[in-house]
This record gives C-alpha cells, structure tokens and sequence, in this order.
C-alpha cells in the first residue's frame, strides 16, 4: 500500500510522515533537575535527623535529672533492642565500593563502552539491593516496635529514618534501570551521559547520607 | 570565574553554615568553663565536630540548618560546574556553533500528579494496614509509569507537538479506550449496585427508574442536539458519573454502619433527595 492510500485509511499516518525528525534537546539541564531533587532529598533528611537528634538530647537530658534525683532511668534504645553495628558497618562498605562502580558506569558511557557501562551499571544496582537485604534483615532483628513509644520514640525515628533511606535507594535503582535502558535503546550511550552522571549524583547523596545515618544511629546510639 | 547562580547559593550556604553554629551555640548551655572568656568549651567543640564531641545546643534547628547549607552548596556546586546553562559554554563543551532548544516540545502532563496521588494511596494503604488502598495505589503507580513512560517516547519522536500527540494516541488509544470504558462501567455498576442493595423494595425501584430515566434524558440530550460541544457533553456525563459514584460510597458507608444513618428507617430522606421532592 502506498503512502498516499495509507494516508486516506489513516489521515494521522501523512501527519506523522511529514513531520520533522524530532530534536535532542540542550545538555545538562537533567544534571540541573537531578541537584534540585537531591538538594530538596539532602534537606528532607536533615529535618528527619534534626528530629532524631533533638528527641534524643531531650530523653538523655531528662534521664540525667532523673539519674541525679536518684530515679529509675530508661535508655534510648528500649532495654530489649538489639542494635548491632555489624550490618550498618557492611552496608556502609558496599555502599562505598558502589561510588566506584558507579564512577566506572559513567567512564564507560563517555567512552561509549556500553558493554562495560552496563556491566557497571548492574554492580552497582547489585550493591542497591544487597543493602536493601540487610536493611530487611536488621529490621528483623532490632526488635523493635515501630509504633511503641511508652518508654521512648527511638523505635519510630529509626524506622522512620532507615525506610526513608530505603526508598531513596529504590529511587537510585530506578534511575539505574532507566540509564541502563537507554543504553540499551542506544547505539552511542556517549550521548546518555548526562543521564548517567545525574543518576551518580543522586546515587552519591544516597551513599553520603546513609555514612550520617550510620554514624548518627548505630556508632551513636 | 563564579556566575552569579553560584553566588546566590555559596551565599545561601554560607549563611546556612553561619546561621546553624549561632542557633547551636545560642540554643545550647553556654555556662561552664569559659572559652575565648565568652561560651563554654565543650559548645565550640561540639558545633565544630557536629556534636561527635560536646553538644551542638537544639538539635533539630542546628542540623536543619546544616543540611540546608549542604544542600545549597550542591546546587550552588552543580551550576558553577555548567557555567549557569550559559549557552556559548554548553555550545563549547558540546562542540556545536549553534545550540538546540534547551527543552524538547512538550504538552502539559497529568502523569507528576497523578503519580503523587498513588504514592499518597499506597502509604494511606500501609499506615491503615488496608489492602485495597494500597493495592489501588500500588495499580495507579502501574499506569502511571506505563503512560508516563510512553508520553516522554512519544514527545521525543518528532518536534512538533501535535504530531507527538498523535503518536502517542496511536500507541495507546487501543488500550486506554476499551480499559478505561471497562472501568468505568465496572466502577458505575458497583455504584448503583450498593445503591440498591442499600435501599429495599419500593426506594430501589425508584432510584433505578429515575436512574435510568436521567440516562435516556442526556442520550436523547446528545442526539438531539449534535452542535453541542464534546466538552459540554463531558461535564454532564462526569457529573451524573460523580453523582452516582458519590451514591454509592455514601449507601457502602451506611450499609456497613448503620448506626450512621438518622433518617427515618424506610430511607425516605434519601429517596426524597433523588427524586427531587
């Protein structure tokens, strides 16, 4: 059938056949958008560990006058928490040995080496979900009530702050999926490194406040 | 050497940074031993190691404003790093005499909003602990990612947007159609059921037959007078839909608690409302 008896069935075909190629549109205004998202998920942060932090000083500050006066003192983590420094401490290191994997993806889609770039793009989302895992599996044992604030709200922070962290990975993840998709769709990832390196930047932020979360949480306590 | 992006968020960073170890210091306990003869050691030390050592005064407003100079200094970062979208930089980087547009055509989307409601959803789901609230936002979350992915594919093709719309209706309208169709027929006729099965004998039968007499009005409505825009046409339609919609989840809500309902026991208020009475 030819172009023009397509164009009488359909006369949306001629529209789309005439119709110029579609344009790339100017560089970095992605990395731009990504800094705002990161910059507005930095301050979410810093308000969920401006909270943490504040309660706390409040609960120890109260138990120092109770412990003065002779009373009975309750610590801030419940008595029948089990928080372990073990998991964090491995989930920090993947999350640093990820900031290599990560670098090494975006090195390869400036060199157009999709192979590689890809190879990069899956280890890295490997150390995303093996965190996820053990997040899962400190939850498990913490054994703490997320709603249980008859002694203190440390069980609801932690929760608070740990799954926020979480999602900020899946979000990490996604970008990683779409990255890694385009290269895919793409014959030259050069061209997608825009993309790549904003998903960098969201995934470093993701790696530096899970550092604070680690240190302010689990060394703290 | 620095654009003026970056002076307006190293500005911003800097009075973060300034603002956090004043709130810090003036927040906190500045008795003690003297320091500089003036706050207490143990403040200082605290503000410069983040509260590792010493204290760090009132927590939250201290770290708000710390992250909020750390968020400032990555904006502030990022723009200097592009010149401030200055054209003849990225025309440089990009090595290209003249610049393409700095955004693709593109036509207003529901998709971010949409996609906002069913995260809304899936967490009012979970906070409840109901399955259907985060099962529904969990199928809104679907679909969203689905028509969104597919509008930003269908915006890329040419650069016109009408034609792009075009694309996109091509792709999608075949399955849009008939599943929204599905739905919401579905959707109404769970409404009316509820409706129904709320009211008994004398009040159904009257609820149907004025229901059915208003569609039958707005069909004849619509033939009689094809001139009528498809938007007026629309409005009637959605509002008799939200109507009966609104119906049913009221006759669900009664049903279950009908210790709710204060009318008279033969739900003669309701039917009065309907029928216009």
């Amino acid at each position: 059938m030819s172009t023009s008896e397509l164009a009488v069935l359909d006369p949306s075909a001629q529209l789309v056949t005439d119709a110029a190629v579609g344009t790339q549109p100017r560089k970095r205004t992605v990395q731009i958008g990504t800094a705002l998202l990161t910059g507005a998920t930095v301050m979410y942060f810093g308000g969920l560990f401006g909270a943490y932090v504040s309660t706390r000083n409040q609960h120890l500050t109260l138990q120092d006058g109770l412990e003065a006066a002779g009373e009975r003192t309750t610590p801030w983590i419940p008595a029948g928490a089990d928080v372990q420094l073990t998991a964090p401490t491995i989930m920090t290191w993947t999350l640093i040995m990820s900031i290599v994997t990560m670098q090494w993806a975006v090195y390869c889609y400036k060199r157009n080496d999709r192979r590689h770039g890809l190879i990069a793009l899956s280890v890295t989302a490997m150390f995303g979900v093996a965190v996820i895992n053990q997040v899962a599996f400190q939850w498990n044992q913490l054994g703490l009530v997320i709603d249980d604030t008859s002694t203190t709200a440390a069980a609801t922070l932690i929760y608070t702050i740990t799954a926020s962290h979480v999602i900020m990975i899946a979000v990490a993840l996604v970008l990683l999926f779409f990255v890694a998709f385009r290269a895919l769709a793409s014959s030259d990832t050069s061209v997608h490194v825009d993309s790549v390196a904003s998903a960098a930047v969201f995934w470093y932020a993701m790696v530096g406040l899970y550092f604070i979360i680690w240190i302010l949480i689990f060394i703290t306590k | 050497m620095f654009t003026p992006g970056f002076k307006y968020f190293a500005g911003l960073s800097f009075i973060g940074l300034i603002g956090a170890f004043i709130y810090g210091m003036s927040s906190g306990d500045v008795t003690g031993p003297d320091y500089f003869g003036v706050v207490d050691r143990q403040a200082i030390v605290g503000l410069i190691s983040l509260g590792w050592k010493g204290n760090v005064g009132a927590g939250m407003g201290f770290f708000v404003l710390l992250f909020f100079s750390a968020s400032a200094a990555l904006i502030g970062g990022t723009v200097v790093a592009f010149r401030d979208a200055d054209v003849e930089s990225v025309a440089e980087l990009d090595g290209r005499t003249t610049m393409p547009a700095a955004q693709r055509p593109t036509a207003p989307s529901w998709w971010p909003a949409a996609a906002a409601v069913g995260v809304g959803v899936f967490l009012i789901g979970l906070v409840l602990d109901t399955r259907a609230f985060w099962i529904i936002g969990l199928i809104v979350l679907a679909v969203v990612a689905i028509e969104w992915s597919l509008t930003s594919w269908s915006e890329r093709s040419t650069s016109s947007t009408a034609t792009n719309a075009v694309i996109r209706d091509r792709v999608m309208a075949p399955f849009e159609i008939p599943l929204l169709a599905t739905a919401g027929l579905a959707v109404l006729a769970l409404s009316i059921s509820r409706i129904l099965l709320w009211l008994h004998g004398t009040g159904a039968v009257i609820i149907a037959s004025v229901l059915a007499a208003v569609i039958f009005g707005v069909a004849i409505l619509a033939a009689a007078k094809p001139q009528m825009s498809r938007q007026a046409l629309g409005g009637i339609v959605g509002l008799l839909a939200i109507g009966i919609i609104s119906l049913g989840v009221v006759a669900t809500v009664l049903r279950e608690h009908p210790e709710d309902d204060h009318s008279d026991g033969d739900h003669s208020a309701i039917e009065s409302t309907v029928s216009g009475e």
